[in-house]
C-alpha cells in the first residue's frame, strides 16, 4: 500500500513499526495510550479507535482486506510444565479433597519453574508523558490483573508476525517493515537458501532446476515453523547502519567543488599516463625506479585539451553570472563579460587543427581573463593558474652524489628487515593479499616502535572488520543507526545469528502467563477492543 | 497611504557583509528589522527538546546494554508490560552448543536439557552455526560490526561450562490445546484418581495429556527415576542413551528412505564418466488420478487446464522445501 501521507504525525500520531525518531518521541510520549474508559465514547467508538490505533503499527502496509483474511480468533498460548512437576504429580492433586470442602493447594506447575521471570526493576520514566494520571484511574486499576493472568488479547496480531517481511524487521535486518519489505521485493532475501520459492507446482517426478524455479519474491510469504530467511548483508548494514549525510545541498557545494578538482585531476591524470609510460622505459635501462616524480613534459596538444576544459568552464560561469543578478555589477564589468562570452564561444567553436593556430584569439582571452580576474566572482572558478605554476617549479631535477646512493641502499635494506619483523609479529589477522600489499607499504615508508606496531596491527585489523569505503550506500565505518538501541529486541519465536544476517522462525508466537510474545506497542485494552472488532460481533 | 518605494530583493553587496539578518534568511526583505522566525511548531520543538535532553541523548548514541524506553528495565514499550525484551543466547554459548551437538556428539535433546535451552532452538543454533562455518571457509565476509552492535544492545544468557546456570528458558513448554481451552463440569465420583489423562480424555477422546505431548518425555521419565530412588548420575545417563537411541532411530530411518527411493530410480552414466547422465524412475499414469490433477501425478495431462493464473486463486507459496 502507498504510505500514508504524514506517516511520522506528531500532531495526530500514530506509532508505526520502524526505527525513526518521530516515531521513536511518539512511543516515549505514550501516544498510544487508551483513554479512560468511562468516558462518553460509545463502545463502537472506543472500538474503531482502537483499531484505527493498532492498524497504525500492524501491519499498516497491508490493506484491511488481507489482514481481515489473516484474523485468527484462535490465539495461542503455552504452559511450562516443568518435567519435575509432571513426574511428581499426576493431576490428581488438583482435584484432590474438593468434594469434602478442602480448599484448593498451592502446588501448581509455575512453582517448579527455575525460569527467570521478568525484570522488576523499576526506573524513572524517559519522558513525562508516561507517568499514570494518579489516583481513581480507571485504566490502570482495570489492569492491575492483568500480570497474573495469560494476556490473550495482546495476540490479536499475532498471525501477522508469521510474515516475511515482518519476520526480518523483527529480526533487526531492516530498520521499519516497509524496508524490509522492499528487502524482500528486491529479492534481497532467501528462505531455506531460496531466494524465489516456486508458485508453479514442481511435479514429483522432475527435479528442481534453475529454470524450474520461477523468481519471485513475496513479501507475504507467511513461514512456516522451521524456516531459515538470510538477509543479504549489505542490505542489512545499509538498513539498520547511519545514513550518508543528507544530499540536499548537494549540487551547490558539488558545483564549487568539481570545477576546483577537475582542473587538477586532469593534469594529474595526464600526467601520471606520461610518467607511467616513461617508467616503463625507463626501468629497463635503469634497474631502479625511483619515488620521486619524473620531470613531466606537457605537450601542446595537451595544453590544448586542459585549456579548452578550462576555457569552458570559465564561460559558463560567466554565462551564470550574465543571467543572474546584474545590479551589483557595473556597467564596464557587464560588457567585460560579455565579450568574454562571446570570444570563448568563438574559439571553443573551432576545429581542433584551427584551436592550435588560433593565437590571436588566444591573446585575447588571455587578456581578458586577466582583466575578469579583479572579479571575485569569476576568481573563485578559476583556481587553476596558480597551482600550476607552483608545480612546475617544484618538479625541478635534483643532483645525487654516490655517497647518497649508498645511504639509500642502506636504508631500503633496513626497512625490508623490519617489514619481516612485523610481519612475523601481528599481521596474522589479515589475510586479503590487497591489504598485507598495502601494510607492506605503510611499514615500508615510516619508523615505529614495538608498541606502534602493536597498536596499528590492532587498527589495521579493526579497518579489516570495519572498513572506509565510499562506494558503500551507508557512513563507512559502520555505525548503527541512533535510537536503535530502544527498539533492538528479539522475540523468543526467532533463533537470529547476527555475523550471517539469518534468522530461523521456530514456532508460532505464543502468550504465557503475564507475558506475550507479540511485540506490540498498545495496553491490553487497547488491543481487546480492536480484538473486539475484527470479531465482528455487534 | 505611505508611498510604494521599490526596494531591491536582494541585499546590496556591501549590506551583505555587515548584516546578521541575511545569515539566517537569506531571502528576507532588507527593510524587515525583525528577524525571520524559524518555521518550527510547538510540538516539533518539545520533540527535539526530548531528544536532546539527557533521556533522548542516551537513546540516540550506540550503548554497550540494553537501554529501553519502559519504565521496567526491559520493557521497551512503556504502555504494554507485558511484553519484555528477553534475552538471547550470547555467541560463545552458541558456539558451545554448537559443539556439544556435532564435535562431541551429543544428542540435541540432552543438550537441551541440559542447557535449558529449548529443543527447535538448539537445532537452529546448529543450523545457523553450520551456515556461518561454512562461510568462514568460504572466505565470505561476516557482518562482524553489525553482531558485535547488535549483541552490546541485547540482554543476553550465557551459560558457563561446569557451574550453576540460570535456565534460558523453559525446555518442556506444552501448546495449550484449542479443545483444552473451553470450561467443562465432568461428575466425577470422590472416591476417583482423577489424573491428567483422564482429564485429557474428558475433553475429547482424541486429546493426548501433557506427558504424552511433552517435547523432552524421556526427561519426564528420568526424573520419576530419580523419585524412586535410583541415584540423579545413574538416570541422566539412562536418559542420554535414551535421546541418542532415539535421535538414531530417526536417522537410521531416514537413511532407509534415502536407499529406497535410490533403488527405486535407474541411473545411467555416460561412458567412461562418473556422473549420472539420466535418472529414470518408474512411473504410474493413475497417479494423476481420474481428472488428471493429483498431486501425486506427473507433468500436465493434456486438457487440464492450468489454474495459476485465475483470479483469486493464491500464488504465494505455501511453504519452501
Amino acid at each position: 500500500m502507498r504510505k500514508p501521507w504524514r506517516f511520522y504525525s506528531l500532531s495526530r500520531p500514530k506509532l508505526r513499526q520502524s526505527w525513526n525518531k518521530f516515531n521513536l518521541y511518539n512511543i516515549a510520549r505514550a501516544a498510544g495510550r487508551e483513554p479512560l474508559v468511562n468516558g462518553r465514547a460509545t463502545f463502537f467508538q472506543q472500538k474503531w479507535a482502537a483499531k484505527a490505533k493498532t492498524r497504525g503499527y500492524h501491519g499498516e502496509h497491508i490493506s484491511e482486506k488481507k489482514w481481515v483474511r489473516l484474523f485468527s480468533r484462535r490465539l495461542l498460548s503455552a504452559v511450562d510444565l516443568p518435567p519435575e512437576y509432571l513426574a511428581a504429580n499426576d493431576g490428581s492433586e488438583q482435584a484432590a479433597g474438593r468434594g469434602s470442602g478442602l480448599s484448593t493447594s498451592n502446588l501448581t506447575a509455575e512453582s517448579y519453574s527455575r525460569v527467570p521471570g521478568p525484570s522488576k526493576n523499576q526506573r524513572n520514566p524517559t519522558h513525562p508523558g508516561q507517568r499514570k494520571s494518579g489516583f481513581g484511574d480507571v485504566n490502570s486499576m482495570l489492569s492491575e490483573h492483568f500480570q497474573d493472568m495469560t494476556p490473550y488479547m495482546q495476540m490479536t496480531f499475532a498471525p501477522l508476525e508469521r510474515r516475511l517481511d515482518t519476520a526480518v524487521f523483527r529480526a533487526l535486518f531492516a530498520s521499519s517493515v516497509r524496508q524490509a519489505r522492499q528487502f524482500v521485493i528486491h529479492g534481497a532475501v532467501k528462505v531455506n537458501g531460496k531466494k524465489a520459492s516456486s508458485p508453479r507446482k514442481i511435479p514429483a517426478g522432475d527435479v528442481e532446476t534453475p529454470a524450474n524455479v520461477v523468481q519471485m519474491v513475496h513479501p507475504s510469504y507467511a513461514l512456516n515453523p522451521g524456516d531459515m530467511f538470510q538477509v543479504e548483508i549489505e542490505k542489512v548494514l545499509y538498513g539498520t547502519g547511519e545514513q550518508k549525510p543528507q544530499k540536499a545541498d548537494a549540487p551547490l557545494r558539488q558545483s564549487i567543488k568539481s570545477r576546483k578538482k577537475l582542473e587538477d585531476d586532469a593534469v594529474d591524470r595526464l600526467k601520471s599516463k606520461k610518467a607511467g609510460a616513461k617508467t616503463t622505459e625507463g626501468e629497463a635501462a635503469e634497474g631502479d625506479a625511483e619515488g620521486e616524480a619524473a620531470e613531466v613534459e606537457l605537450t601542446a596538444e595537451d595544453e590544448i585539451y586542459l585549456q579548452t576544459g578550462r576555457l569552458r568552464r570559465l564561460r559558463r560561469s560567466a554565462r551564470e553570472i550574465l543571467q543572474g543578478d546584474l545590479r551589483n555589477l557595473s556597467a564596464k564589468q557587464k560588457k567585460e563579460l560579455r565579450l568574454f562570452r562571446d570570444s570563448a564561444q568563438r574559439f571553443l567553436s573551432l576545429p581542433e587543427e584551427g584551436k592550435m593556430n588560433a593565437d590571436e584569439l588566444v591573446s585575447q582571452l588571455q587578456s581578458q581573463i586577466g582583466q575578469l580576474q579583479s572579479m571575485p566572482v569569476f576568481k573563485k572558478a578559476d583556481p587553476a593558474p596558480q597551482t600550476e605554476a607552483s608545480e612546475t617549479e617544484a618538479g625541478e631535477p635534483k643532483e645525487e652524489t654516490a655517497e647518497d646512493k649508498q645511504k639509500r641502499e642502506e636504508r631500503r635494506e633496513k626497512k625490508k628487515q623490519f617489514q619481516k619483523r612485523v610481519l612475523e609479529k601481528g599481521l596474522e589477522g589479515l589475510k586479503s593479499e590487497k591489504d598485507r600489499v598495502w601494510a607492506h607499504n605503510i611499514m615500508s615508508t615510516t619508523e615505529f616502535s614495538n608498541e606502534e606496531i602493536r597498536r596499528l596491527a590492532n587498527i589495521l585489523k579493526k579497518d579489516e572488520e570495519n572498513p572506509i569505503d565510499e562506494s558503500k550506500s551507508y557512513l563507512t565505518p559502520w555505525r548503527p543507526r541512533p535510537f536503535m538501541s530502544a527498539f533492538a529486541f528479539v522475540p523468543r519465536y526467532l533463533e537470529v545469528n547476527p555475523n550471517i544476517c539469518a534468522a530461523v522462525y521456530l514456532r508460532h508466537p505464543v502468550a504465557r502467563k503475564g507475558m506475550a510474545e507479540v511485540p506490540t506497542p498498545f495496553g491490553y485494552l487497547t488491543n481487546q477492543l480492536a480484538h473486539n472488532w475484527y470479531l465482528e460481533r455487534g | 497611504m505611505p508611498p510604494r518605494v521599490r526596494v531591491p530583493s536582494v541585499p546590496l553587496a556591501g549590506l551583505d557583509a555587515t548584516s546578521s539578518l541575511s545569515k539566517t534568511a537569506p531571502f528576507a526583505r532588507t527593510f524587515s528589522t525583525t528577524p525571520c522566525r524559524e518555521k518550527m511548531s510547538k510540538s516539533r520543538q518539545r520533540m527535539y527538546e526530548w531528544l536532546k535532553s539527557q533521556s533522548g541523548s542516551s537513546l540516540a548514541e550506540a550503548p554497550n546494554s540494553p537501554n529501553y524506553l519502559g519504565p521496567f528495565q526491559d520493557q521497551p514499550f512503556p504502555l504494554n508490560p507485558l511484553f519484555r525484551s528477553q534475552p538471547v543466547l550470547d555467541d560463545t554459548t552458541r558456539e558451545l552448543i554448537w559443539e556439544k551437538v556435532t564435535v562431541r556428539g551429543d544428542s540435541i535433546k540432552a543438550v537441551s536439557a541440559e542447557m535449558g535451552v529449548d529443543v527447535r532452538r538448539v537445532a537452529a543454533v546448529v543450523r545457523l552455526k553450520e551456515v556461518e562455518r561454512q562461510w568462514v571457509t568460504d572466505g565470505k565476509k561476516l557482518a562482524t560490526p553489525y553482531a558485535k552492535a547488535v549483541m552490546k544492545m541485547l540482554p543476553k544468557t550465557s551459560y558457563r561450562e561446569g557451574e550453576e546456570n540460570e535456565p534460558h528458558e523453559p525446555v518442556n513448554e506444552v501448546q495449550v490445546h484449542n479443545l483444552t481451552m473451553q470450561q467443562l463440569f465432568v461428575p466425577v465420583s470422590e472416591s476417583r484418581h482423577f489424573t491428567r489423562e483422564d482429564a485429557a480424555t474428558a475433553f475429547h477422546d482424541k486429546v493426548l495429556s501433557a506427558d504424552v505431548r511433552s517435547p523432552q518425555p524421556q526427561l519426564i521419565t528420568m526424573e520419576r527415576e530419580i523419585l524412586k530412588g535410583s541415584s540423579r548420575a545413574e538416570s541422566l545417563e539412562k536418559f542420554k542413551e535414551a535421546t541418542q537411541a532415539e535421535e538414531e532411530a530417526v536417522a537410521a530411518k531416514l537413511e532407509k528412505q534415502r536407499l529406497w527411493e535410490k533403488k527405486q530410480t535407474r541411473r545411467v552414466f555416460k561412458k567412461g564418466e562418473t556422473r549420472v547422465q539420466f535418472r529414470f524412475k518408474a512411473i504410474n499414469v493413475d497417479d494423476a488420478g481420474r481428472d488428471g490433477r493429483s498431486r501425486n501425478g506427473t507433468g500436465w495431462r493434456y486438457g487440464a487446464p492450468f489454474e495459476d493464473r485465475k483470479r483469486g486463486l493464491v500464488k504465494i507459496p505455501t511453504s519452501v522445501p
